[in-house]
Formats: structure tokens, sequence, C-alpha cells
């Protein structure tokens, strides 16, 4: 097989899994069942069954890698049209994002450290929160591995998605806004489209709470590097 | 397209910030200035945003490559990651009511 044919079909494999992820999805409805999480493991269920080196897939996917941030730029239409909102409460939206992600950061570092995980792991993780794109930029600025973040903001917005209604309800907040802001903050992209299910103010809140973490992330993540040094 | 003049503005000035960061900042300005319309991306926009998690899935892919990691660490790194999601949503919210109440007061009403 020549190394083009070999390419051609890896992206085909890529798109067709995400596509049986989204209909599987439409199906069965359920949190787990996201072809964020199915059509991975499809993906590398094939690519052990065929014993394909995974260097020949990461070079053939690369299109796909690239796209990721022009798709990430679309996210600030949303934010645009949901400015007023944003002004209005200016003051508690940035203490909260700001003080939510550097408890969070804080807490990975913490709690890294009690298991005494690698430096790179640990580096791998502090930028978890924010959204894929901007994590692994965080992380490859930090010297982590950007494969190894991008598992762990999906893993985040998992568990963003399936404990993060519990737990706000549990900690009392009632304001939707709120909710939404802090969704944004903790879960990133699967976080917001969760918010964005109770309404569009609470979607664009979500938006809004994953773009400042990630601009907060981006402005600390070289203070971060010295910190952790 | 935009998104190429973001890399090359980040390369040039070395900032130290990913050029996504870049490029949606000057997409904001663009957009609040009037030069660009919104309407004008409403459709390619859409779709990226629809599907933004195909083009993740190549990233999660490469977990592969760390399968060692994730079997000697995986309680540990799930457990963190479960404590610092609960942090970040409980702190966030908190804070942010608690200001709003705040300024509330502050304003008389």
């Amino acid at each position: 097989m020549t190394a083009d044919s070999g390419m051609v079909w890896l992206l085909i494999l890529t798109v067709g899994a995400y596509v049986i992820g989204c209909r599987v999805n439409q199906k069965v409805g359920r949190v787990w069942s996201s072809p964020i999480l199915m059509s991975p493991l499809l993906i590398i269920a094939v690519l052990s069954a065929t014993r394909t080196d995974y260097a020949a897939y990461q070079t053939s996917t690369h299109l796909l890698t690239f796209l990721l941030g022009p798709a990430q730029m679309a996210m600030v239409i949303p934010l645009y049209k949901h400015a007023d909102v944003f002004l209005r409460h200016l003051r508690p939206i940035l203490t909260g994002v700001s003080v939510g992600s550097c408890a969070g950061v804080a807490s990975v570092i913490g709690i890294a450290y009690l298991f005494q995980l690698s430096h790179p792991t640990i580096v791998s993780l502090a930028p978890k929160s924010i959204t894929t794109p901007m994590a692994v930029s965080v992380s490859h600025l930090l010297g982590g591995l950007p494969e190894l973040t991008a598992l762990f903001v999906t893993m985040t917005g998992l568990s963003g998605i399936l404990i993060g209604p519990v737990i706000l309800r549990w900690a009392g907040i009632t304001n939707n806004l709120v909710k939404g802001l802090a969704m944004g903050t903790a879960a990133s992209m699967v976080g917001a489209a969760r918010a964005a299910q109770w309404g569009e103010p609470e979607g664009a809140m979500g938006v809004l709470g994953m773009t400042l973490s990630a601009v907060f992330m981006a402005v600390l993540a070289p203070e971060l590097l010295w910190v952790l040094d | 397209m935009l998104y190429g003049i973001a890399v090359l503005v980040t390369d040039f000035f070395a900032l130290p910030v990913p050029p996504v960061l870049t490029g949606m900042v000057l997409f904001f300005l663009l957009l609040v200035t009037g030069v660009l319309k919104p309407a004008h991306f409403e459709h390619s926009s859409g779709l990226f945003y629809r599907h933004m998690a195909l083009f993740l899935v190549p990233s999660i892919v490469g977990v592969m490559k760390y399968w060692g990691i994730l079997r000697q660490q995986g309680w540990a790194l799930f457990l963190i990651i479960v404590v610092s999601t609960i942090f970040v949503l409980i702190t966030t919210a908190w804070v942010a009511m608690l200001c709003k109440q705040g300024g509330k007061q502050n304003d008389g009403g």
C-alpha cells in the first residue's frame, strides 16, 4: 500500500467514525454515547486491529487537527450576539471566572503533588478546564503532553456535564445565567453546550465562561511555568 | 483565512499566547467596529460550531500513545479531574453570586 492511499483511508475512517458516533448518539441520547467519546474508541479499535501506527494516523488527520483553530474562532459569534448580557454583569462574571479558574488550577496541582505525579503529567492536567485547542497550546507552552491534555479536557467535559447540574443544584445556585457561566468555565465546550439546553442566554454565558477562562489561562500560563519550576 | 492572519500576527510579534486567542480578539474587534457583519459568517460558523467534536477526535485518538501512563495512574487522574471540576463549578458560581449581591447592595437596589 502506498503512503497516499493509506492517508486517505485514515481520514475517511475518522469522519466515518464521527458520523457513526453522531447517529448512535441520536438513537441512544445518553451522555456516555457522545460522539466525542464513541468515535475515538472506535478508531483506536480499528487502528489496533489493523496494526496501524499512530504516527501514520497523526499525519493523515493533520488537516482535521489544523481546522480546529478556525473552528474555535466561530465561537466569537454567539459571544458578540450576547455582548449586552456580558456588559451588564461585567464584574461578577470576571471575578467568578478568574477565581474559579485559579481554584481549578490550584486544586489540580495540589492533588497531583499528593499523588506524586510526574511533572509533564501535572503540566498536562493544569489547563484541563479550558477549551481543547487553547489547552493544548498552553500545555505545549508549559512542556506538557498535548495528547494527554486533549484527553483530560474531554474527561473534564464529560464529568462536567455528568455532575455539573447536580453539584450546582446542591450548592444552591438558582440563577440560570450563573449556572451557565460555571458550566462553561469548568467544562468548556461540552459544558457550554449543556448550558445551551437551558436556553440561549445560558448558552452564551457558557461560551463566555469558556472564552474568559481560556483567555485568563493563556495570560496566567507563563506565570504558572515559573511557579512550577 | 482570518485564522491564517492571526497565526502570522502571533508569530510576528512572538506573542506568548496561542494564535487562536489572537484570532478571536481580532475577529471580535472587527465585528465590534462593524468591518465584518455576523451575517457573513452565520452559515460557515454554524457548521463549524455544530461539528466541533469532529476536529477534536484525532487529538483524543492520540491518547493511545500514552496508554502506559493511563494504566498506571488512571484512577488518580480520574479523581483529580472530577474533584477539580467540582471546585471550579462551585467557586465560579458562588463568587459570581456573591459579587452580584454585593454589587446590588452598593447600588442601593
